[in-house]
């Protein structure tokens, strides 16, 4: 099995391309690179209230998969 | 379902805060220690070239010491001295590292001057910058340029040949030598901030896997639970 290619990571060498966010009831998609992006106080808060799910290639991954990246 | 509380969410990001502190002052303390070792192999190395190079003055046939040799020791005492005394007391504070990159510069200038104004002991102006972006400090590298810029303007103006080798250069000489430096600085101010990014992001990871194990610890029942609290939780109860 060869390396994992920048594709198969993900944007922003992330092991997801796009997270599903849902606050207060609203669901709304972000790409890997708005994720980083979001201040940390918030993607923690996400995070810890298991409020994210994480996609590569339109396919959900774990949490763990996905944020484990490069 | 319970959640996890918000104080749990505030003490994720005040640790990914602390780690990035910590990784970061282990940097600049260690790069301040570098440069303390550079700083006196710069002092020896710069007696070695005034002893071998012009060791002695002579007035008919009376010898005496070159006053390169004076120089060397005693301003590259001077110029080493304060540096050495605030990385043995105060590493990796502000001071410290702008203080140290005044004296590498003012060290381009007494090597520069010791060598008679060759070009190319001019290369270490740009090796200096280098080893100063160890620092991943931008403000680091502003210092250094001003130094380094005004060495160059003052005695290019008042002694030519001891910092171009050449009594009549152009006056324009040291925009030429400037603009070689902002052009290493440009690449080098955006290695900096990358290296500060990447070591932020290196934090900020450790905070997200943290807090999945905290989402993940949360949802779990007391069934599943191991039989100790994770060493984190633990310390956030202490807090």
């Amino acid at each position: 099995m060869g390396a994992p290619t920048q594709n198969a990571l993900g944007a922003a060498g992330s092991g997801f391309d796009t997270a599903t966010l849902v606050v207060d009831g609203r669901e709304s998609r972000w790409s890997a690179e708005q994720f980083r992006k979001m201040p940390l106080l918030d993607r923690i808060r996400v995070l810890a209230g298991g409020r994210v799910v994480f996609f590569r290639n339109g396919a959900e991954v774990p949490a763990r998969e996905a944020l484990r990246g490069l | 379902m319970k959640e996890v509380s918000e104080s749990a969410v505030q003490a994720i990001v005040r640790r990914a805060q602390e780690r990035f502190e910590v990784e970061r002052r282990r940097l600049l303390i260690s790069t301040d220690r570098l440069f303390g070792a550079l700083m006196v192999v710069q002092w020896i190395f710069a007696i070695g070239i005034a002893v071998v190079f012009s060791p002695y003055a002579w007035e008919g046939r009376e010898r005496a010491v070159h006053p390169h040799v004076w120089t060397a020791v005693l301003l590259g005492g001077a110029i080493s001295g304060l540096p050495l005394l605030l990385i043995a007391l105060r590493p990796g504070a502000v001071l410290t590292r702008h203080v140290v990159a005044s004296a590498q510069m003012l060290w381009s200038a007494l090597l520069i001057h010791l060598t008679g104004g060759r070009i190319e002991t001019h290369f270490h102006v740009f090796a200096s910058l280098g080893i100063l972006a160890g620092y991943r400090s931008w403000p680091v590298l502003a210092t250094a340029t001003v130094v380094v810029a005004g060495d160059h303007i003052v005695r290019g103006l008042l002694w030519p040949e001891s910092v171009y080798g050449i009594v009549n250069p152009e006056w324009w000489r040291f925009l030429e030598h400037a603009g070689w430096v902002v052009f290493a600085n440009a690449f080098l101010v955006v290695q900096c901030l990358r290296g500060m990014r990447d070591m932020r992001a290196i934090a900020e990871r450790g905070a997200e896997l943290e807090a999945l194990a905290e989402n993940e610890w949360t949802k779990s029942s007391v069934l599943e639970r191991p039989a100790e609290e994770p060493a984190y939780a633990a310390a956030d109860a202490r807090n």
